[in-house]
C-alpha cells in the first residue's frame, strides 16, 4: 500500500470521531437519549473502535470488536420497545462471533503455534491463512458490516432505532467489521489464498447490488436507508477485498464519505428543514455524495473503486457501474417520498449543514490528493 | 495564472460574492460573466495560433486546440446574454441569488469540460456539470409548479444513468491505455475500443438529447423557467453534447475505420429527427413544443457527425452553431411572451405581433432559421449535412436514400410545426386580455434580438464568417464542396424579389382588401368569439390510420427511455426482494422456530423432579458402559 500505516490508522480513527461528535452534539438536545446510559455505551464505542484501530493482536481485536456488538445491542436497547430488534442484532451478531472465533483458532493451528498465550495471538507471528479458516473468520465482519446472507438484522434495527443510534450504528459500528477486515487481511503480507479474495469479491459486489435492489423497491424511507447501507458498506468491502491500490484508496475514502452521507441523511430526515432551497441544498449534497457524482467525497471513493475493479475485470466493472445505478436510483426516489415539512430541531440542521459542507470539502482535496499519489 | 484558471475560478469567485454582498449582486454576477467571456476571447485568439496544454493541480490537466476554442467561445457568450436576460427574467422570484450563481457556475465548468485535456479531467468536469445541473433543477421543484419533483428525478436519473456509462467506458480506456489525452486516432476494431465508443456516445446522446435518451427535456420544460430552458438544453448542453461526440469520433477514434458504427450514429441520427419532429407537431405547449424541436435537431448534428464525410461533418458542426444560437433565441422569445401573458398554451395566446414587433420578429428570423428557409443559417448547416449523407453512395453505403428522406421529411415538418407556433403566439385574432402588453424592455428583448441577428448574419455571410473562421479550420480534414450554394447572391435575389413584389403591389391591379361582416348559421359571429387557436392545426395527422398508434403509444410513454429504465431496476428489484430476501427471511425463521423447539425440549428436560434427573443420569451410565464394551 503507497500509504503509511500510522496515517491510515489516523484517518480511520477520524472518520469515527465525526460522527460520534456529531451524535454527542445532538444527545444534549434530545430527552430520549440524554442519560447516562447512552453516554457510556457511546464512551464505550469510541474506545473500542480505536483499539480495534490501532490494536495488533488478534485476540484484542476479537474482544473489543464483542464489546462494539454487545454496545450496538444496548444501544439499540435505549428505546426499551425495541427489544425484538435489539435481539435480532444480538443472535446475528453473536453467531458471527463464535464463527469468527473458531476461525481465528484454526489460524493459529495453522501456523504451528504449540502454547497459546497472549502473544500468540499478535499478527505478526502469523503467516498463512487458509480458505476456510479466512472465511469462518469473515463471517464474523458478514453479520457486523451486513453482507449475504448475515444482513437480515439490519432493516428491522434500523426501522425502529431512534435517530442518533442509527447515526453511530452506520457511521461507527459496523465500518469496524471492515477496519477488521483491512488490518487482518490487505494490510499485512499475510499469506492468504486467492481464492477467499474472489469469494469476497462476488459475494460483496451482488451483495451490494441486491440491497440496492431492494432498497429501490421499498417504500418507507428509513428501509431504503437501511437497504442502501448494506449496499454501500459491501462495496467499501469489495474495494478492499480488490487488493490493488485503486480498490483500496477508494474504499478507504468511502468509509468516510458513507459514515458522513448516510448518518447526515438519518439526521435530515430528523431536522425537517424548512422548504425551499434550504431543503435543497443539504439534501442534495449528501444525495449527490451518495450517488457519487463530483465534486462530492462520494465520487471519489466510487470512481477509485470502479477504476480499480476494471483493473482485474471488465465484469466487474459493470457490475460496480450496476451498483451506482441503483444507488441513483433510490437515492433519486427520497425527493418523490420526502415531506415538506417545517421544522424545529436546530442542531440536526446544524449537524446536516456541517456534513453536507465537510463532505464538499473532502471531496475537492481527496480528489486532489488521491489521485497525486496514485 | 493563465487564462485556464482565471477563465473557471474568476466567475466562480465573483459569484460567490455576488452571493454574500446583497446591494452589489447584479453587478458582480454581470462582471463575472464579462470576465468569463474576455478570457474566453483570448483563449480563442490563443487557439488560432497554436495548441496550448496546462496541468492543474497535478491532476487536472487543460489543453485548447482550434475546435474547443470555438465551442468555448460560444459557451461564455451564451451564459453571458442568458445572464443578462435572468436578471431581468427571473426579478421577481424568490431566492434568485442562488439560481445566478449557480447559473454563472455551470457556465465555467461548462468551459472547464469543454477544455480538459484528459480522461480524467473530463469525468470530473462532466460529473461536476451534472450536479450543478441538478442544483438549478432542484431549486425550482419546489419553488414554482406542480410535477416538479418527477421532472428533476426524471433528468437527474437519465442524465446520472448515461454518466455512470460514460464513466465505465472512460474507465476502460483508462485502464487499457493510461491517462489519455484525446488526439489519438485509436481505430475502432478491437472490443475494448467499440465498447468505449459506444458508451461514451450513450453519454453524449444523454446530454444532447438524441433520442431515446431526450425524454428528460420535455419533462424538465413542464417547470423550468424559460432562460434555464434556452440555457441548458437548448445551446449548453447541445454544444458539449455534440462536441464531446465528434471530439470521440475522429479525435481520440477514428470512426471512418468502422463501418457499422458510422451507421449506428446515422441511424439514431434520422430517427431523432423524424420521430421528435413528429411529436413537435402536436404539442398544445410552447416550451414543450420548443423542447421536442430541441430534440428533432440534434438529429441532424448526429447524422452530419456520423456520415464520416468532411463536408458532413462540418454541416454537423455547423448546425450545433446554429441551433445553440436559434434555439435559446426561441426560448427566450417564448419566455418574453410569457413574461406578461403569464400563458405557455397556446391556445389561450394569439395576435401579440403588433404589441411585441422586436419579439415577434426575433422570433420570426429563429423560426424560419430551425425550419431551414434559405438564406438563414439553419438552411445552410442542414445543406451540408444533406451533402454529406449524398456523398455516402460513393462508399457504397446504400442506406443513404432513407437517412436522406427523414432528414428533409423532418425539415418539411419543422416548418410545419412553427407555422403553427407562430400563428398562435403572434398572429390571428387578439384575445381581449392581451390589448394592453407593451414590449418588454432593453434587457429581456436584447439578448433574443441579438441571437436573432445571429442567425442571420451567419445565413448571409455564412461561408466568409462561419464557415471559413470558425468551423472548417477547427476540423482536421481538408473539406471538398461540391454543392452550389451562395447565401449572399440568394439574399440578393430575394432582397429584389421582394422590392419587384412590392413595386407591384403600389402600382399594379392588386386591389385592396374588403372586409366585411361574418355569419354562421344566419347569425352574425362576434369578435371575440373569432378567436382561432392554432393547437387544432395538426389533429388530422394525429388521427391518420398509421401513426394514430404511433402517438398514442408516445402519448403512453412508450418511447420514454425513463420508463424502460425504472421498470427493469423496478423488475430486478422485485425480484431480489422477493426471491432472496424473502428465502432468507425464511431461512433466519426456520432456524429459529427448531431453535425454539429445540430449546423447549431442553426446558422439559429441566424439570426440577429428582427422578428425571436421575432417569437421565441412568442412561447416560448405560451409553457409556455401551461404548466402553463396543
Amino acid at each position: 500500500m503507497i500509504l503509511d500505516k500510522n496515517f491510515i490508522n489516523q484517518y480511520l480513527l477520524f472518520t469515527f470521531l465525526l460522527p460520534f461528535l456529531a451524535t454527542l452534539i445532538y444527545s444534549f438536545k434530545d430527552k430520549l437519549v440524554r442519560n447516562w446510559e447512552f453516554y457510556l455505551f457511546l464512551v464505550l464505542l469510541i474506545f473500542s473502535s480505536y483499539f480495534i484501530i490501532f490494536s495488533n493482536n488478534l485476540l484484542l481485536i476479537y474482544i473489543f470488536f464483542e464489546i462494539s456488538t454487545l454496545v450496538a445491542w444496548r444501544l439499540v436497547l435505549i428505546k426499551r420497545e425495541n427489544i425484538k430488534a435489539g435481539n435480532y442484532l444480538l443472535y446475528f451478531n453473536f453467531a458471527g462471533a463464535v464463527l469468527m472465533l473458531i476461525g481465528i483458532l484454526l489460524i493459529l493451528v495453522e501456523n504451528g503455534v504449540e502454547k497459546i498465550n497472549f502473544s500468540a495471538f499478535n499478527l505478526e507471528n502469523l503467516y498463512n491463512i487458509s480458505l476456510i479458516s479466512g472465511i469462518l473468520l469473515s463471517f464474523g465482519i458478514f453479520t457486523k458490516s451486513a453482507i449475504i446472507p448475515f444482513y437480515s438484522w439490519l432493516p428491522v434495527v434500523y426501522e425502529v432505532s431512534p435517530v442518533p443510534v442509527i447515526a453511530l450504528l452506520c457511521g461507527i459500528a459496523e465500518n469496524l467489521g471492515l477496519v477488521i477486515f483491512y488490518k487482518i487481511f490487505i494490510a499485512p503480507l499475510l499469506n492468504v489464498e486467492s481464492s477467499f479474495y474472489y469469494f469476497i469479491i462476488i459475494l460483496a459486489i451482488f451483495t451490494s447490488i441486491i440491497a440496492g435492489g431492494i432498497a429501490y423497491f421499498e417504500k418507507k424511507l428509513k428501509r431504503i436507508l437501511a437497504y442502501s447501507t448494506i449496499s454501500q458498506l459491501s462495496l467499501i468491502l469489495y474495494g478492499l477485498a480488490l487488493k490493488n491500490d485503486y480498490g483500496i484508496l477508494g474504499a478507504l475514502v468511502l468509509i468516510l464519505s458513507h459514515a458522513l452521507a448516510k448518518s447526515g441523511l438519518f439526521f435530515r430526515m430528523e431536522a425537517k428543514e424548512a422548504v425551499g432551497v434550504g431543503f435543497g441544498y443539504t439534501l442534495l449534497f449528501l444525495s449527490l455524495s451518495l450517488i457519487g457524482i463530483p465534486p462530492f467525497l462520494g465520487f471519489v471513493g466510487k470512481i477509485l473503486i470502479i477504476i480499480g475493479s476494471l483493473k482485474i475485470n471488465i465484469f466487474l466493472g459493470m457490475l460496480t457501474i450496476i451498483s451506482s445505478l441503483f444507488t441513483l436510483l433510490y437515492t433519486l426516489k427520497f425527493y418523490l417520498i420526502l415531506k415538506k415539512e417545517k421544522g424545529e430541531n436546530i442542531i440536526a440542521n446544524f449537524i446536516v449543514y456541517l456534513f453536507a459542507i465537510l463532505l464538499l470539502i473532502f471531496g475537492v482535496i481527496f480528489l486532489i490528493y488521491s489521485f497525486k499519489i496514485l | 495564472m493563465s487564462s485556464f484558471e482565471l477563465l473557471i475560478i474568476l466567475p466562480i469567485i465573483l459569484g460567490f460574492l455576488g452571493y454574500l454582498i446583497s446591494f452589489l449582486r447584479n453587478e458582480f454576477y454581470f462582471l463575472g460573466a464579462i470576465l468569463n467571456f474576455y478570457y474566453a476571447i483570448r483563449i480563442f485568439l490563443i487557439s488560432r495560433k497554436i495548441e496550448v496544454t496546462r496541468k492543474i493541480f497535478n491532476i487536472l490537466n487543460f489543453s485548447v486546440d482550434k475546435l474547443s476554442g470555438f465551442v468555448l467561445l460560444f459557451i461564455s457568450l451564451f451564459t453571458l446574454l442568458i445572464l443578462i436576460y435572468s436578471i431581468r427574467y427571473l426579478k421577481y422570484y424568490e431566492k434568485k441569488k442562488e439560481y445566478f450563481y449557480y447559473f454563472l457556475l455551470i457556465g465555467a465548468i461548462g468551459c472547464g469540460t469543454v477544455l480538459a485535456g484528459d480522461i480524467l479531467t473530463l469525468i470530473i468536469f462532466w460529473g461536476i456539470l451534472l450536479s450543478l445541473i441538478s442544483l438549478i433543477f432542484g431549486f425550482f421543484q419546489y419553488a414554482t409548479k406542480e410535477g416538479g419533483e418527477f421532472a428533476f428525478v426524471k433528468s437527474i436519473s437519465i442524465l446520472g444513468f448515461s454518466d455512470f456509462l460514460l464513466i465505465l467506458g472512460l474507465g476502460l480506456l483508462f485502464i487499457s491505455y493510461g491517462n489519455l489525452s484525446f488526439n489519438l486516432k485509436l481505430p475502432l476494431n478491437n472490443t475494448i475500443n467499440i465498447l468505449s465508443f459506444i458508451l461514451i456516445t450513450i453519454g453524449c446522446f444523454a446530454k444532447a438529447g438524441a433520442i431515446p435518451l431526450h425524454s428528460w427535456i420535455p419533462e424538465i420544460s413542464k417547470v423550468a423557467p424559460a432562460p434555464t430552458m434556452a440555457f441548458i438544453p437548448a445551446s449548453l448542453d447541445k454544444l458539449l453534447g455534440i462536441y464531446l461526440l465528434l471530439r470521440i469520433s475522429y479525435y481520440l477514434f477514428d470512426l471512418n475505420t468502422n463501418f457499422v458504427l458510422k451507421n449506428y450514429l446515422m441511424i439514431i441520427g434520422s430517427i431523432t429527427i423524424l420521430a421528435a419532429v413528429l411529436m413537435a407537431l402536436i404539442q398544445k405547449e410552447v416550451m414543450k413544443l420548443l423542447s421536442y424541436h430541441t430534440v428533432s435537431q440534434v438529429g441532424y448534428m448526429v447524422l452530419g457527425i456520423g456520415t464520416g464525410i468532411p463536408i458532413g461533418i462540418a454541416g454537423g458542426l455547423f448546425h450545433m452553431l446554429n441551433n445553440a444560437i436559434y434555439k435559446s433565441c426561441l426560448f427566450l422569445t417564448a419566455g418574453q411572451v410569457e413574461f406578461w401573458t403569464k400563458e405557455t398554451k397556446i391556445e389561450k395566446l394569439g395576435g401579440l405581433a403588433p404589441n411585441m414587433p422586436i419579439t415577434f420578429t426575433s422570433f420570426l428570423i429563429s423560426a424560419l432559421a430551425i425550419s431551414g428557409i434559405p438564406p438563414l443559417n439553419g438552411f445552410f448547416s442542414k445543406w451540408m449535412v444533406y451533402q454529406g449523407v449524398i456523398y455516402l453512395y460513393k462508399e457504397g453505403n446504400y442506406l443513404f436514400p432513407l437517412y436522406l428522406l427523414s432528414a428533409m421529411l423532418g425539415s418539411i415538418l419543422t416548418l410545419a410545426s412553427f407555422l403553427k407556433l407562430t400563428h398562435s403566439i403572434f398572429l390571428g385574432e387578439r384575445p381581449k386580455e392581451y390589448e394592453k402588453i407593451k414590449e418588454v424592455n432593453f434587457s429581456l428583448w436584447f439578448p433574443s434580438a441579438l441571437l436573432a441577428f445571429l442567425s442571420l448574419l451567419f445565413g448571409i455571410l455564412a461561408i466568409p464568417l462561419p464557415i471559413k473562421g470558425l468551423i472548417y479550420p477547427s476540423l482536421p480534414f481538408r473539406i471538398e464542396e461540391f454543392g452550389f450554394w451562395q447565401p449572399l447572391l440568394a439574399f440578393i435575389l430575394i432582397v429584389l424579389g421582394v422590392i419587384v413584389g412590392f413595386v407591384i403591389y403600389l402600382f399594379g391591379a392588386v386591389k385592396k382588401v374588403e372586409r366585411k361582416d361574418i355569419f354562421v348559421g344566419g347569425e352574425l359571429l362576434k369578435e371575440e368569439e373569432r378567436h382561432f387557436s392554432g393547437d387544432q392545426f395538426y389533429s388530422p395527422i394525429k388521427e391518420a390510420p398509421l401513426l394514430e398508434k404511433g402517438y398514442e403509444f408516445g402519448e403512453e410513454g412508450s418511447f420514454d427511455f425513463y420508463n424502460y429504465l425504472t421498470a427493469i431496476f423496478s423488475g430486478f428489484s422485485l425480484l431480489f426482494k422477493e426471491v432472496i430476501d424473502y428465502i432468507l427471511e425464511l431461512i433466519y425463521h426456520q432456524i429459529a422456530y427448531f431453535s425454539e423447539i429445540f430449546g423447549g425440549l431442553l426446558r422439559k428436560i429441566q424439570s426440577g423432579i429428582l427422578s428425571d434427573y436421575l432417569f437421565v443420569i441412568f442412561i447416560g451410565i448405560i451409553i457409556i458402559l455401551l461404548i466402553l464394551i463396543l
